[in-house]
């Protein structure tokens, strides 16, 4: 442009259009002008004939885009249209023949019953079209059209672009407040004129209230120009809408309150159901589709519209969002770490002093006899985070069982017999056995008698029911991605019934978490006994290779390494029950302490004696054998079979100590002394075959312990054994033949027990949530999917176990939240089935006419997907939809719907309807009696304090003198 | 591709550290492997493996760099109660086996039982390696090996860790499938963690 010369820049402005001084209407004109050429709305438009129900139905298209109208304000124009398969459409405007042509296609829709209450659009049941243009306020505040001038402003320029653009489309303007769906409106085709006009009322007279009173106003309006007489027919559709309210008299289903307080123990059911009825209304609508006027009759003293005589019957459903007891626990354990309380320890909010020693052993708080009792908290109430009162607050000691805790003590005791198996945890065991360490048990005396579920039994009927059940794909996928949680294992666990214990201890809230520490705290009492006592934990499998499972969650893994620490210890002591038997002599004892000396003198001995010791020993009686290794025999003495030793086990690790151990090797640098770190266990097996074979070699040693060292056919050692520096043979060199049961124990059970057990007494609030989240996120899972087998198609189970799957591995709090509001909504649904369900249910429970369980049920999730269905949806609909019940009050889920609503004794909410809709429809000739027949159509909706008129009044504006 | 010393951490910031295991029977070679790949040598008189044994080094994939750390496991039977433990979190598996003997190549099913049981990401890429094709006594044949590893959708490759063929190429291929994995890996964290767990640390109780 630049390089242009001037005086071409000069003509160039000449040419520019001025539209400066465009006025505001001309503006909203040309916007809306360019609107319907850019969506071709201008000219005639297509007839559309809808099949029957097609309009309720159907999906609606919307274009939509914003126009600037005076100063700041903007307008949305909307176009929508019913979705009607082009080619029927198209079809049906070339059948109609010449004549009709004159007629805007909208006549079509005014004259159709189809239009009649159909919900989805207010507009379309307010004013009978299948498409229009809405014009609404971009901004429902800012931009709301709120006097009389800016309502006729944009209707002239509506009007204006219509005549301009010869579109034919009904165009409707919204106005005042959102809430009141309030429009006027107009379509302009040739000579034929529409105008769309309604008002909302808050004061009602009476001619506002039934049929008589409405058809009057409808024919005031029309002013039908022909005597009645020769006038066709006014037709009258009536819907009538009677509400069953849940007010708080009605009784609720049982079933809701499935969830039991931490009082009834059951360790196969998580806590599941709502405080509240999510059911807040029972909708009967009936309907009276285009019926001629004279047929029926209400008044303001009489009506024939009962509701068993209607041609149509449909009902709907109102939910409350409550939040679920399963949901709202599941919130609480992944809230409480950022809580408050989070940081405070078990013990301190059960006012248990932690920092007496005696409190690692209190067991005593099992059976009564607690002194490590040091204060006194009511309930989690009194008393700041983590302060622990000194003992002088309780000097005597008050017993565990005296404490004011929100689970009584019978009780938990019958929690703990249910969540170990059933076995009493209150008194010793009576075999023989004796506690391995010194325990502090005083032997109480057995109480207890309740009837608790036994989980054994309970898993069984389950498993029956769950193999009954055909195995599909989708199911599978579930179980897959269960399993597959880093969690707990499949089917009954200790874990299992111990995080069902702890959500229900969790449930009540009045006071805190102190339910939940109580139950935490009394768990880890029970290990401890269990561990004492050197019972197996009823519950906990191990594997194969007597290690934690890894893909496991850590609290789960944390049992299993228990349950590995009492196995290990029960071994050592049968071996040295075995090898007393064989030896009185002292010389062998069990205690580890005394092993490092045995160990260090054995050394110190053949130190000593130097070379000579290999000889020394080679003489020695074989000891810890455990069978021959096949038929082999020593190397060099063919005549000496070849023993397998008894071995130390490897130690088991959990996630966490394996951690540990890998960080301990990586920061070694050398490779030598991080190899010398791992030579221990090689070093134990070395010496525990030498005891068992005295003359073995090292060549014995690798056959046994390397065989694809050894070469068979050669009879010699692979080049790498042969190697005389390596490591293998300098280690076998220094070991010194020591069976298991006297070498230096490589798994200290004794320790490992004790720090996983003094991890748990003294963990935090926070923590307990943190190592139960992954368990109880599982188990939740679970719970939901067998709870909702009967709303399965409404929710995506796929999706919760993919989020839980995700949130176990990962940990992260954000996975656990989104899952968490998937497994509410999931929740919500079964508590939703469940309140309309059991209600239908019952009431038809005593009549002849009762509806099958599989049909209740599909009947009642069709009302809950029109209920999901209606959340979505933003606009507030003015008429109701349900889900339609073939048969009327006739078929057994009406005669249910019948029964709810028309109980023998108590409200009957049949007795008159809380709503009423009406749509009345007249051809007649209009204006004069010589103007073309058109048709005339006013919907009304009638509430309890407002009342809703709409009029789609068409007019030929041809003028004919009258005569 | 390309080695870069640790004098390059501070130009060329590595993106990532990936854990990478290498299980199989005892003698197979994994450990020669291993030094091969790492320090491009080869000592037949390297001691059998006890317990576990890894060693560190980067590389250079598509330009950026990529921290390794490879964990040499010990096959001995009385070794392997362990060693599923150091499964934990690996993105890359080689499973080595010894094409002149057959039954290490019988026990192949056995250690991918074991990676599919104890591996905790489950798309953990995965690699059969049928070693010392250098030796002229070969048992197994190439199809076998790449059989099995389509059955176990695993890559395949046959090596020698005394000739080099093929060790570079086995874990450069590894590795730039892993890197190609979207969510196997995740960015470095500070500080360099060797055997890099599945996460957590950010996790539940942030208190
Ligand atoms: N000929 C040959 N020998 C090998 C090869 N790889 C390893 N070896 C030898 O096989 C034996 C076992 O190797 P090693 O790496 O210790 O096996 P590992 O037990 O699996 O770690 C050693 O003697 C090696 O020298 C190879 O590619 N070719
Ligand atoms: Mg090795």
């Amino acid at each position: 442009m630049a390089t242009e010369p001037e005086d071409e820049q000069q003509d160039e402005v000449f040419e520019i259009n001025d539209f400066t001084v465009f006025s505001d209407m001309e503006r909203l004109v040309v916007s809306i002008e360019a609107t319907l050429q850019e969506w071709q709305l201008t000219g005639t438009r297509p007839n559309r004939k809808f099949s029957k129900g097609f309009l309720s139905q159907c999906n609606w298209i919307t274009k939509s885009t914003q126009i600037a109208f005076g100063e700041h304000n903007k307008l949305r124009v909307s176009f929508v249209q019913a979705d009607y398969p082009e080619q029927v459409a198209l079809k049906t405007s070339k059948e109609t023949g010449s004549e009709e042509e004159d007629l805007p296609a909208l006549v079509n829709d005014l004259a159709s019953a189809e239009t009649d209450f159909v919900s989805r659009k207010n507009i379309v049941a307010m004013y009978g079209l299948s498409e229009y243009l809405l014009f609404s306020p971009e901004r429902t505040v800012e931009d709301q059209i709120s006097t009389e001038d800016q309502k006729n402003f944009i209707m002239s320029a509506m009007r204006t672009a219509a005549q301009s653009s010869e579109c034919s489309i009904a165009m409707l303007l919204e106005y005042g407040d959102v809430d009141r769906q309030l429009f006027v409106g107009c379509a302009t085709h040739r000579h034929v004129h529409t105008r769309f006009s309604g008002s909302h009322l808050r004061k009602l007279q009476t001619r506002h209230t039934h049929l008589t009173g409405l058809l009057s106003i409808f024919k005031e309006e029309v002013k039908c120009p022909i005597s009645l007489l020769d006038a066709e027919d006014i037709r009258v559709s009536v819907l009538f809408e009677y509400i069953y309210r849940n007010d708080s008299h009605f009784d609720k289903p049982s079933s809701l309150f499935e969830f039991s307080s931490s009082n009834q123990i059951d360790v196969m059911h998580l806590p599941m159901g709502s405080l509240e009825d999510p059911l807040e209304e029972f909708s009967l609508l009936t309907t009276w589709p285009n019926i001629k006027e004279d047929m029926i009759n209400e008044n303001d003293v009489y009506s024939d519209l009962e509701p068993q005589s209607a041609f149509n019957w449909s009902a709907m459903a109102r939910f409350s969002a409550v939040e679920g007891v399963l949901g709202s626990t599941l919130s609480r354990l992944l809230h409480l770490p950022r809580s408050s309380s989070g940081k405070e320890t078990v013990k301190a909010m059960l006012g248990l002093s932690h920092t007496d020693p005696s409190a690692t052993h209190i067991f005593g708080q099992l059976t009564g006899d607690s002194r490590g009792v040091r204060n006194l908290r009511i309930g989690g109430v009194a008393g700041g985070m983590g302060q622990v009162m000194p003992s002088v607050t309780n000097p005597g000691g008050i017993r565990m069982d005296e404490l004011p805790l929100p689970i009584e003590k019978k009780v938990m005791d019958d929690w703990m017999k249910a969540i170990f198996g059933g076995a009493s945890l209150t008194t010793s065991p009576e075999e023989e056995t004796k506690p391995m360490t010194l325990p502090k048990v005083t032997p109480g005396s057995a109480t207890r008698t309740k009837e608790f579920k036994v989980p054994k039994e309970a898993m069984k009927s389950l498993t029956i029911t769950e193999t009954e059940e055909r195995e599909d794909d989708s199911k599978r996928r579930i179980s897959e991605l269960l399993k597959s949680c880093k969690s707990l294992p499949e089917g009954d666990s200790l874990t299992a019934r111990f995080m069902t214990a702890l959500l229900h201890s969790a449930v009540e809230d009045t006071y805190g978490p102190v339910g939940l520490a109580q139950m935490w705290h009394s768990f880890v009492q029970a290990l401890r006994w269990h561990f004492d006592w050197n019972k197996d934990l009823e519950g906990i499998h191990l594997n194969s290779s007597s290690q934690p499972d890894l893909s496991k969650c850590l609290l789960h893994q944390k049992l299993e390494m228990l349950q590995c620490c009492i196995e290990a210890r029960r071994r050592r002591h049968e071996l040295y029950d075995k090898a007393k038997d064989f030896h009185t002599d002292e010389f062998f004892d069990a205690q580890s302490d005394i092993d490092e000396d045995d160990r260090e003198e054995v050394k110190g001995s053949a130190e000593q004696t130097g070379k000579e010791t290999e000889k020394d020993y080679s003489e020695m009686e074989p000891q810890g054998r455990l069978h021959p290794l096949g038929e082999q025999c020593l190397h060099l003495h063919r005549n000496i079979a070849l023993f397998v030793p008894i071995t130390q086990d490897r130690a088991p690790m959990t996630e966490d100590l394996l951690e540990e151990h890998a960080k301990m090797l990586t920061s070694i640098e050398d490779e030598e002394t991080r190899l010398e770190a791992q030579l221990d266990t090689l070093n134990s097996d070395m010496q525990a075959f030498k005891a068992a074979n005295p003359k073995a070699a090292f060549e014995d040693f690798i056959r046994w312990h390397s065989p694809k060292d050894w070469n068979e056919e050669q009879d010699t050692l692979s080049e790498r054994m042969q190697t005389p520096s390596n490591v293998w043979q300098k280690c076998w060199q220094t070991a010194l033949p020591i069976p298991v049961i006297n070498q230096a124990r490589l798994f200290n059970e004794t320790n490992i027990a004790e720090e996983i057990l003094s991890m748990l007494e003294n963990a935090t609030i926070g923590k307990i949530c943190e190592l139960s989240m992954p368990t109880a996120f599982a188990l939740a899972t679970q719970q939901l999917i067998k709870d909702s087998k009967q709303v399965a198609d409404l929710i995506d189970i796929d999706k919760i176990c993919r989020l839980v799957q995700a949130a176990t591995r990962t940990g992260r709090r954000d996975d656990y939240l989104e899952a968490l509001n998937q497994m509410k909504k999931v929740e919500r649904t079964i508590l939703f089935y469940r309140a309309a369900f059991d209600r239908l249910n019952r009431a038809a429970e005593t009549s002849s006419n009762q509806p099958t369980e599989a049909e209740l049920r599909s009947f009642v999730n069709c009302l809950l997907l029109d209920h999901t269905n209606r959340l979505d949806t933003a606009e507030t609909n003015v008429v109701p939809r349900g889900i339609q019940i073939f048969g009327g009050a006739n078929s057994s889920i009406g005669n249910a719907v019948c029964q709810l609503m028309q109980p023998a004794e108590g409200r009957n909410c049949l007795k008159k309807p809380v709503r009423r809709f009406y749509t009345f429809r007249w051809n007649v000739p209009s204006p004069t009696k010589n103007s073309l027949v058109l048709p005339q159509r006013m919907f009304a909706a009638i509430e309890l304090d407002s009342c809703r008129i709409n009029g789609s009044f068409v007019r030929d504006t041809v003028f004919f003198i009258d005569g | 591709m390309a080695f870069i010393g640790d004098a390059d951490e501070q130009n060329n910031p590595s993106i990532t550290t990936l854990k990478i295991l290498i299980i199989g029977e005892s003698g197979v070679g994994k450990s020669s492997l291993m030094l091969r790949f790492v320090d491009d040598s080869f000592d037949p008189e390297q001691p059998a493996t006890i317990g576990v044994d890894f060693r560190v080094t980067s590389m250079v994939v598509d330009g950026n760099r990529v921290k390794l750390a490879i964990w040499d496991t010990a096959g001995q039977e009385r070794f392997r109660t362990l060693t599923p433990s150091y499964y934990r979190g690996g993105q890359g598996i080689i499973c080595v086996y010894d094409v002149t003997n057959r039954s290490t190549f019988e026990h192949l099913d056995h250690w991918m039982t074991e990676v599919d049981t104890y591996s905790t990401k489950d798309d953990a890429v995965k690699m059969i390696v049928g070693n010392k094709i250098d030796l002229p006594n070969r048992v197994v044949s190439r199809e076998e090996g790449m059989k099995f590893a389509k059955r176990h959708r695993a890559l395949f490759i046959e090596a020698s860790a005394k000739t080099k063929e093929g060790v570079q190429c086995a874990f450069e291929e590894l590795i730039q499938k892993i890197i190609q994995t979207p969510g196997l890996w995740d960015s470095d964290k500070p500080t360099f963690r060797l055997g890099q767990q599945a996460t957590g640390g950010d996790g539940m109780c942030g208190c």
